[in-house]
C-alpha cells in the first residue's frame, strides 16, 4: 500500500515519515525544508507499506517548482491513501487544502498534529465533532513525541481497504472566500480558546525590531562562528594527540613486518596526513551544525528572511532568498537545493550562482589551519572575515546580475513565520548526525582518494619514482599553474597544487597541504607551527595567507556543487559559467587582499 | 488607503488586492482575501512587514502591502 503525507509546508509531515520509517531526513522549524519527494518503508502489523513524503503545498494551485512536484504526485493518483498532515495550532489555513484533498475523491485520513502545542496552550479540540464536519477520520497526534502514531496508520490502512471516498461535502462549489468563511465556522465550533502566542510575540518584538534586529542577526553568526573556533579548537586537542600516537604506531607497526618504505610512506605521509589532518577538525564541524540546527529549528531562520528583505531587495532579490545563503554557510549542495522555494526561474538561477560564495562548512578546516599558523591570537577574527567577504561577493555578483536575463519584477516577499519552539534535541543530534556522515563519507572517500592520487603524483614523475617532488608530476603542474596565482600572492607550486586538489572536496586543500609539506598531524599544534615554518621559508607571509583564504573562499565549488549546479540548471554552460566566475571573483579579490594585506600585515 | 499605509498595532480590513493574478491567488489561499482582517504586528522603515490573519504570522514585501487596498478597522 502507497501512502502519501501531504499538508501545509512546516506542519510536521517529514517528522511524520521519519518517525515511520526511522529515516532521519531533515526537519527544521521554517516553512519550505523539503523539496523532493521523498520514499520510505513501514511495516504495520505484518504489513510492509511505501510511505512518501511530499514537499509543503499550501494548495492544489501551485506556486513554486517543488510544490508542482507534490500537486503532480496527488493528482496522478499513484497513493492508496492521502494522509493530510495538518498542523492543528493554526488549523484554519490548514483546512483550506484539506478541502481541495478531500474533493480529489480518494481515500483519505486528517492527522492533526502539533496536538501537545495546542494542549500547552490550553486549547480544546473537538476531533470528532470536526471529522462530522469534513466526513474523514481525524486522528489527534504529536509526531515529535510519536503519539498517536498507531492508531492514524490503522485508519489510514482502513481507508484504503474500504476504498473510502470522502462524502460529498458542502463546500464542493464554494469560492476561496465562501470556503475560509465556512472553515472558520468549523474551527468556530471545533475548537475552543484560541489563546494568543504570547511568547513568540514578546521575542518578535526584540528580533524583528527595525534597527536591533540586524544588529542582534550579525551578533547571532558572529558569535556562532567564535564559538566554533574557541571551543572547537579546544574540544579537537585530544584527537590530535591520538593522531600523533596513531601515526607512530602504525610507522613502528609497519617498520616491524618489514612493510617496504614507500608503502609505509604511502600511509604515513599520504593516507594518515591526508585524512588523519582533515578528521581532527570534526569538533569545529560538529559545533558549527549544532548551533545551526538551533537556529533552524528554533524559528528564527524565517526571521532572517524578514530582516534582509530590504537588503536583499536592493540586489533584486527577495528577503526568502537570503535563506538559501543562510544554509550554504554549512553546506552549499542544501542551499543550492534550497533555491527551489523562490518563485521565479530568474531568482532561482541567480541564487544558484551568488551560493557558492557563502563560505560553506568544508572551507573552514582551511580557515582554521591558515589563520591559525599566521594570525595569532587573531586567527577567530581572520577566519570570521571570511564570511564575512563570503557575503559581501555574493552581493556584488547579486547586484550586477540584477538584470540579467531581461527581468527585473521581482515578486515581493511572502512566507509564513512559524511560533518559536524548543529545539529538540533529538532533531539537533540528527541533523548533526547526518553532517558527520558526510564529513566521514567524504574523509573516507574523496579525501581518502585524494591523499593517495596526490601522493603518487608527488612521488612519480616522467622518470619514474623520485625523490624530489619539484620533478614529480604534481610538481610540473604545479610549476605551470603558479605563475597565473603569483599575482595574487599564491605563487608556490605546492600552493597550486593544493587549490587543484582542492576542488575535489574544499577539505582537500587541508590534506594536500599536509601530504605536500610531509606534516603529520597538521592541525596540532606543532604541525600548524611546521607549516607556517615551510612557508614562510618561501617568503610566504600574513598577506599571502590572507588572499589565499579569500581564494579557497571564492574559487570553483567542490565537486559535489558543481554536479548540484548543473542538475538544478540543467544546462552545462551554466554550470561553466558559474565555475568561470567563481574563479575569476577569487582571483581579482584574493589579488586585492593581497596588496591590500601587504600595506598593513 | 493600502496596507502599506497601516502602524504596528493596526487592524486592516481588506477591501481589494490589485496584484498580479498568480500572487493574488496565493495570497488568497493564505487567507489574505477581500473582507479579511490582517493585524500589522511589525513593520521595516522599507515597507516590509509581518501580518498576522487566521491566527498565523506572514512576512509581505512591501511591494505586496503597496497593492492591498482596504481601511483600517475600528
Amino acid at each position: 500500500m502507497t501512502i502519501a503525507f501531504a499538508g501545509n509546508p512546516n506542519c510536521g509531515k517529514t517528522t511524520l515519515f521519519n518517525a515511520y520509517t526511522g529515516a532521519s531526513l531533515k526537519v527544521a522549524n521554517w516553512p519550505g525544508v523539503t523539496v523532493e519527494k521523498k520514499e520510505g518503508t513501514y511495516v504495520f502489523g505484518g504489513r510492509q507499506h511505501t510511505l512518501v513524503d511530499l514537499p509543503g503545498i499550501y494548495s492544489l494551485s501551485t506556486y513554486t517548482l517543488e510544490e508542482k512536484l507534490s500537486r503532480q504526485f496527488l493528482l496522478e493518483g499513484g497513493t492508496d491513501v492521502i494522509i493530510d498532515v495538518a498542523d492543528a495550532s493554526c488549523l484554519s489555513r490548514n483546512l483550506y487544502l484539506t478541502l481541495q484533498l478531500i474533493q480529489l475523491g480518494r481515500p483519505m485520513v486528517l492527522a492533526l498534529n502539533m496536538m501537545d502545542i495546542l494542549k500547552k496552550r490550553r486549547a480544546r479540540l473537538n476531533v470528532q465533532r470536526l471529522a462530522d464536519f469534513l466526513k474523514i477520520p481525524v486522528i489527534p497526534i504529536s509526531a515529535r513525541r510519536r503519539e498517536g502514531l498507531d492508531t492514524l496508520m490503522r485508519a489510514a490502512e482502513k481507508a484504503a481497504r474500504e476504498k473510502a471516498h470522502p462524502a460529498p461535502a458542502p463546500f464542493e462549489n464554494m469560492e476561496i472566500r465562501d470556503r475560509f468563511a465556512w472553515i472558520e465556522a468549523v474551527v468556530a465550533a471545533c475548537l475552543s480558546d484560541r489563546g494568543p502566542k504570547a511568547f513568540t510575540d514578546r521575542l518578535d518584538k526584540i528580533l524583528l525590531h527595525p534597527l536591533w534586529g540586524i544588529c542582534i542577526f550579525f551578533v547571532i553568526i558572529a558569535a556562532v562562528f567564535l564559538f566554533t573556533f574557541s571551543l572547537g579548537n579546544f574540544v579537537k586537542i585530544p584527537l590530535e594527540a591520538g593522531l600523533d600516537q596513531l601515526c607512530v604506531h602504525v610507522q613502528r607497526g609497519l617498520e616491524a613486518i618489514h612493510t617496504v618504505p614507500w608503502l609505509t610512506a604511502l600511509i604515513t605521509d599520504g593516507i594518515l596526513s591526508g585524512v588523519g589532518g582533515i578528521l581532527t577538525f570534526l569538533p569545529n564541524i560538529v559545533l558549527l551544525f549544532f548551533a545551526l540546527a538551533f537556529l533552524e529549528d528554533s524559528g528564527y531562520m524565517a526571521r532572517v528572511a524578514y530582516i534582509m528583505d530590504g537588503m536583499m531587495r536592493t540586489l533584486g532579490l527577495s528577503g526568502r532568498a537570503f535563506i538559501p545563503l543562510l544554509l550554504g554557510m554549512g553546506c552549499t549542495v542544501p542551499a543550492v537545493l534550497a533555491s527551489r522555494t523562490l518563485e521565479t526561474r530568474h531568482d532561482r538561477l541567480r541564487v544558484i550562482l551568488v551560493t557558492p560564495f557563502i563560505s560553506c562548512s568544508a572551507r573552514l578546516p582551511v580557515y582554521i589551519l591558515i589563520a591559525g599558523a599566521f594570525f595569532g591570537k587573531f586567527a577567530p577574527l581572520a577566519a570570521l572575515s571570511m564570511y564575512g567577504i563570503g557575503l559581501l561577493a555574493a552581493g556584488i555578483v547579486a547586484g550586477c546580475t540584477k538584470h540579467l536575463g531581461g527581468k527585473n519584477g521581482q515578486p515581493p516577499l511572502l512566507l509564513e513565520m512559524p511560533d518559536y519552539k524548543a529545539p529538540t534535541l533529538r532533531t539537533m543530534l540528527l541533523y548533526v548526525w547526518e553532517k558527520i556522515r558526510d564529513y566521514l563519507t567524504r574523509a573516507g572517500t574523496t579525501i581518502f582518494l585524494a591523499s593517495i592520487v596526490l601522493w603518487v603524483l608527488l612521488n612519480v614523475g616522467p622518470g619514474g619514482f623520485t625523490h624530489s617532488m619539484q620533478d614529480s608530476f604534481a610538481g610540473w603542474i604545479g610549476r605551470a599553474v603558479a605563475p597565473l596565482l603569483a599575482p595574487c600572492g599564491l605563487g608556490l607550486w605546492q600552493i597550486a597544487v593544493a587549490l587543484i586538489a582542492g576542488i575535489a572536496a574544499k577539505e582537500v586543500v587541508v590534506s594536500s597541504m599536509a601530504v605536500l609539506y610531509g606534516i603529520t598531524n597538521i592541525a596540532s599544534q606543532g604541525g600548524t607551527s611546521a607549516l607556517h615554518a615551510s612557508l614562510a621559508a618561501y617568503g610566504f607571509g600574513p598577506a599571502n595567507a590572507y588572499a589565499l583564504m579569500v581564494f579557497v573562499l571564492l574559487y570553483i565549488p567542490c565537486a559535489a556543487a558543481l554536479a548540484t549546479i548543473k542538475s538544478e540548471t540543467k544546462s552545462r554552460l551554466w554550470t561553466a559559467g558559474a565555475a568561470a566566475l567563481q574563479l575569476g571573483t577569487a582571483w581579482v579579490l584574493s589579488a586585492l587582499a593581497y596588496h591590500i594585506g601587504r600595506l598593513f600585515l | 488607503m493600502t496596507l502599506i499605509d497601516c502602524r504596528v498595532g493596526d487592524v486592516f480590513t481588506i477591501s481589494q488586492i490589485r496584484l498580479e493574478e498568480a500572487l493574488r491567488h496565493r495570497l488568497q489561499i493564505l487567507g489574505i482575501l477581500p473582507g479579511g482582517r490582517l493585524q500589522v504586528l511589525h513593520k521595516k522603515r522599507c515597507g516590509t512587514m509581518v501580518v498576522r490573519t487566521m491566527g498565523v504570522r506572514y512576512a509581505l514585501g512591501a511591494g505586496a502591502a503597496r497593492k492591498i487596498v482596504g481601511e483600517r478597522a475600528l
